[in-house]
């Protein structure tokens, strides 16, 4: 997953650095309060322990081998914070000394493995997690989740940020400068390989290192189970942030308006397949006809040509919609998994 | 329980056993190579005197010009101004004596890789434009959703866009390469000041340079027990436990190695505050160098936009 040096243009590893700038000096201001004098060498240890971890090489099916990249194992056993840096600073040691990664390419790498992949795993980690024992079977399967989440939301950013490379730097003919491939090839190449393969060598890797802490040290402390870890104001602030996104979610209409764009690529609708084509697969027409959504693109049924903020107010309604029903799912699994647990200690 | 194998059964003959072991034991191998190599890395001898000016030059003058340098490779459209671009580093590593089992994987690696990957960017089918040389012609039709294109060719343009990538990841890599094979580490890591990184993530860097070497010495010994006590595959699911119990082993190593040295800081006299030695002064030729590099790169980018 680590980008090298040409991948990415000024416009897009520009930008990343100046995001991770802020979020470094933020992480490393935590850590003094909770961590104060281990801090030094407790970040230094973990920056080497990610590094070696990235060393271990795992066979994978098929006769190829793969490596966990462990952000979510240092998030899980030191909190995200820590993870934010000890990642960010192995990262460096790779590219620095080692050439492995690239040095203009450092703060998107970062971005992905050191932020996005910790935060993404450690929230599912926790929502899953809850507040059971250290040892026991819901946590590892919730580590196994969170590594899987985790390396997965960093490859989809990986593949955007690489997938967005033609769209913003091109030369005066029109040839893109730097990575060739559209978001239509990169994205799915990284999701695909990491859905499919890597994200269950990351999901092992977690879920069995901290099977085998929890079963040769009894007495480990991780980090949600320290005053290190968020805790419960994390979830609240996972809350707001996805609620912030929902509000969010019509500004797409707005730049689709302003800048006359179409539907999001491969999103097309049966209608508007047929007349981007020109014919319609019978398979499609098949298919589309097999379920009807109760809010079909987004709107209110039976609704075209509603003004730009009525679609906006309905976009928000979806994504209220939709985030509830995962909510109500994800509770009900969260449910069933404590029943099973507490079937488990009676027996 | 796992079941008792096969070469323990009563009348299994080591022999057989012998091929099987060499290709299961590839990757444990391989891994071990990679972890030598990176110890060596940081362990390795002082460079000698007068092996070449760049070895020299003061750590921040070096990495100011590196980065600087490919800064400005990135801005590169030219294939021309980008071939310099590594002509020069080439160079320069020839200059500096590089040594050639660190220079020669490298300059292998990198372009193979970045040709295996770009090689689909020189069809039509991403890049467009006219074709070149055709490779494949169907009458076209569609499957599924999807319409399959009629002609797969390479064009010109792809050509373009692939060669310039190519080129220009090559040329980053050697002089990234270049910086990190005539400095030593913990000299490269301590001039990271000059580029504005904040004095405790300097002190932090260097720590975790200096016992990287000892992580990775306790995971080298982990796979090279593991190698001596095998014999034949323990499949992909066993092999992932394996892993991350050595994960795990090397975690607690960490926990214990950081509490030892946050004891032998603190009777040292360390609160938590950060003080770096007063860094070496500036000597001319370390400005000569800067300046020379920014000369440079102000050179590439003006004959890139003048040949554009």
């Amino acid at each position: 997953m680590h980008i090298p040096d040409g991948y990415l243009g000024p416009q897009t590893y520009l930008p990343a650095w100046g995001v991770m700038a802020p979020l470094w000096s933020w992480a490393s201001a935590r850590l003094k309060r909770t961590l104060s004098v281990r801090r030094l060498p407790m970040m230094a240890l973990a920056a080497a322990f990610t590094f070696v971890v990235m060393m271990f090489n795992v066979p994978l099916p098929g006769g190829t081998s793969g490596h966990a990249v462990g952000s979510v194992l240092v998030a899980v056993l030191l909190g995200p914070w820590a993870a934010v840096v000890a990642v960010s600073l192995a990262l460096a040691v790779q590219a620095l000394l080692f050439g492995d990664g690239g040095i203009t390419a450092l703060g998107a790498n970062c971005l992905t493995m050191a932020v996005v992949m910790p935060f993404a795993g450690w929230w599912t980690y926790r929502l899953l997690a809850g507040s059971s024992p250290a040892g026991s079977r819901r946590r590892w399967v919730a580590a196994a989740a969170g590594g899987y989440v985790g390396v997965n939301a960093a490859a989809l950013v990986t593949g955007v940020l690489l997938g967005i490379q033609p769209l913003i730097a091109r030369d005066p003919s029109g040839r893109p400068l730097y990575c060739p491939f559209g978001l239509g090839v990169a994205v799915p190449a990284m999701a695909v390989s990491h859905l499919l393969v890597i994200g269950f060598v990351e999901a092992a890797v977690t879920a069995l290192a901290l099977a085998y802490l929890a079963r040769t040290e009894p007495g480990l402390a991780l980090a949600d189970q320290t005053a290190e870890g968020p805790s419960s104001r994390g979830l609240r602030r996972l809350g707001l942030s996805v609620a912030a996104l929902a509000l969010l979610s019509p500004l797409s209409l707005v730049l689709v308006a302003r800048f006359g764009g179409g539907t999001a690529w491969g999103e097309w609708s049966a209608g508007e397949l047929s007349r981007l084509t020109g014919y319609l697969p019978s398979g499609f027409q098949r298919l589309s006809s097999l379920w009807r959504a109760p809010l079909p693109d987004y709107g209110p049924p039976g609704a075209e040509g509603v003004s730009v903020v009525a679609q906006g107010v309905w976009y928000v309604v979806s994504a209220a919609l939709g985030v509830a029903a995962i909510g109500a799912a994800v509770l009900v699994l969260r449910r069933l998994f404590t029943r099973k647990e507490r079937d488990g200690h009676a027996a | 329980m796992a079941t008792l194998p096969e070469w323990l059964r009563p009348g299994a003959r080591p022999v057989s056993l012998l091929p099987q072991r060499a290709t299961a034991h590839r990757l444990l191998r391989r891994t071990l190579g990679a972890m030598g190599r990176s110890i060596s890395l940081l362990v390795r001898e002082p460079d000698g005197p007068g092996v070449g000016a760049l070895r020299t030059a003061d750590p921040r003058a070096k990495l100011l010009a590196a980065v600087g340098l490919i800064v400005a490779t990135t801005f590169l459209r030219g294939l021309l101004p980008l071939a310099a671009c590594l002509a020069l580093a080439l160079a320069l590593s020839a200059a500096a004596k590089v040594p050639g089992r660190r220079l020669l994987p490298v300059m292998i690696a990198v372009p193979l890789a970045s040709t295996a990957l770009l090689l689909p960017a020189t069809l039509n089918i991403v890049s467009g434009g006219p074709p070149l040389l055709v490779l494949w012609r169907s009458a076209g039709g569609a499957f599924g959703p999807w319409r399959l294109p009629e002609v797969v060719a390479v064009t010109a343009d792809g050509l373009l866009v692939a060669g310039r990538m190519v080129l220009r990841t090559t040329a980053c890599a050697a002089l990234a390469l270049l910086l990190a094979a005539t400095t030593r580490p913990q000299r490269l890591l301590g001039g990271l000041r000059s580029l504005g990184v904040p004095q405790a993530f300097v002190m932090v860097l260097a720590m975790a340079e200096r016992y990287l070497a000892v992580l990775l010495r306790s995971a080298q010994e982990l796979h090279l027990a593991r190698l001596a006590r095998s014999v034949a595959p323990i499949g992909v699911r066993r092999e992932e436990a394996w892993a991350a119990a050595g994960v795990g082993a090397v975690f607690r190593r960490t926990r214990s190695l950081a509490d030892a040295v946050t004891l032998a800081m603190v009777s040292r006299g360390f609160t938590g505050e950060v003080r770096l030695l007063r860094p070496a002064r500036w000597r001319r030729t370390d400005w000569l160098l800067v300046a020379a590099a920014a000369a440079v790169a102000a050179g590439l980018l003006i004959l890139d936009r003048r040949l554009a």
